[in-house]
């Protein structure tokens, strides 16, 4: 990706989904993403991942910023859209934005229902 | 249905202990907690429990170390004794309260060697769910998150069911704090469906803060319906700090109390 304006992202991911997995973890992707040296490599925090292996979302966001080069999201448990689970975006993207991101947050989720209608929450943030 | 009760070292501090009391009621509270009833005649509490219509849901056992201040006794080997002399003062007020539970204590590590910490708590969990047990009050064994306590000897809801499981004893149960676990372990709804049978209180704030749910990153509005779904009909702790007034802060709670 050198000499292109494309950033090259890491992702941790559950291993309840995906077993095995080799990178589970937030300090795993971020040490990887630190010894690969190149402002082009950063991680990808995906939300419903991480809520599955380590909690404490607002607070490792903070600690990561400086690494992070793209969101994804999906509540938890089910994966669906937010407002289904666990998680309160209605929190979590707000807070997001008092860091100064201005960035992509990618939707990746399976609808509970039909896409359209699950779509209320994002009104805010499109 | 899941009920809220309102832990009053936490909440109503803009009143006097004893007089919390009263306040969480006033406030629509049906049952509390508090930690640490022992400044306070269990005669003076009843007197209010009884004037308020209020159940006392848990306490916790005094655990401080006298010499170290330090609130584990229940991991010390050297403590044994005084951890039964204290879980005697605790089966006595939670007796005296009607409580269902006493939160049993575990600690920090500190100094103490890992292994004879294993085996004390092991011993004191036991001795303290067979004590607890003659007044019929559940022994609760609570995991806490080590940002906040550095090196609490229980820290994670796997580590808590290994703990009861090892010990073994019908009367010793689960304390879930969705606060503690969120910081150390995240998957919340889960977890407390998969170790439902063993959990007979639960906790909750929001984090980061430990503020009113709403403040943070976990969606109670969900937790709380979910609990009632999957059949939990004990008692929530409302164990936070209130980010701007006790009582101007509730909206939250309304549905729940």
């Amino acid at each position: 990706m050198k000499g292109t304006n494309i950033t090259v992202l890491l992702e941790a991911i559950n291993t309840i989904d995906i077993p095995g997995y080799c990178v589970f973890r937030t300090s795993q992707s971020r040490s990887l993403v630190e010894a690969a040296g190149s402002d082009q490599v950063k991680v990808q925090y995906d939300i419903y991942h991480m809520q599955i292996m380590e909690g404490d979302v607002l607070r490792t966001i903070d600690a990561n910023m400086d690494a992070i080069g793209h969101f994804q999201l999906a509540d938890n448990p089910g994966r669906h859209e937010p407002g289904t689970g666990e998680l309160n975006y209605d929190v979590i993207l707000p807070h997001i934005d008092s860091t100064g991101y201005d960035g992509w947050v990618g939707c990746e989720y399976a609808p509970a229902g039909d896409t359209n209608a699950g779509l209320g929450w994002t009104a805010k943030y499109l | 249905m899941p009920r809220l009760e309102a832990n009053l070292q936490w909440m109503f501090n803009e009143h006097d202990l004893i007089d919390r009391y009263d306040a969480a009621a006033e406030a629509g509270f049906k049952g509390v907690e508090l930690q640490a009833p022992y400044s306070l005649e269990i005669d003076q509490i009843v007197e209010r429990l009884e004037k308020n219509d209020l159940k006392h849901v848990i306490i916790n056992s005094p655990v401080a170390d006298p010499d170290s201040g330090k609130n584990n006794i229940a991991i010390n080997p050297d403590r044994v004794d005084l951890y039964a002399e204290r879980t005697a003062q605790a089966a006595e007020y939670a007796s005296g309260l009607g409580c269902t539970g006493v939160n049993i204590g575990c600690g920090p590590i500190d100094d103490l060697d890992p292994e004879a910490a294993h085996e004390t708590l092991i011993h004191n969990v036991r001795h303290a769910a067979e004590e607890l047990g003659k007044v019929g009050v559940v022994a609760l064994l609570e995991p806490i998150n080590t940002r906040d306590q550095p090196g609490f000897f229980v820290n994670t809801s796997a580590g808590g069911i290994d703990v009861i499981k090892e010990a073994n004893h019908p009367n010793l149960a689960l304390l879930y704090d969705f606060y503690h676990m969120q910081i150390m372990e995240g998957e919340l709804t889960l977890t407390v469906e998969k170790l439902l049978p063993y959990i007979k209180h639960i906790q909750i704030a929001d984090n980061p803060g430990r503020h009113e749910p709403g403040t943070g990153e976990i969606n109670y509005d969900h937790i709380l319906g979910w609990l009632d779904e999957i059949g939990y009909d004990g008692w929530v702790g409302c164990e936070y700090g209130p980010s701007n007034g006790t009582v101007e802060t509730l909206g939250w709670a309304k549905n729940w109390m």
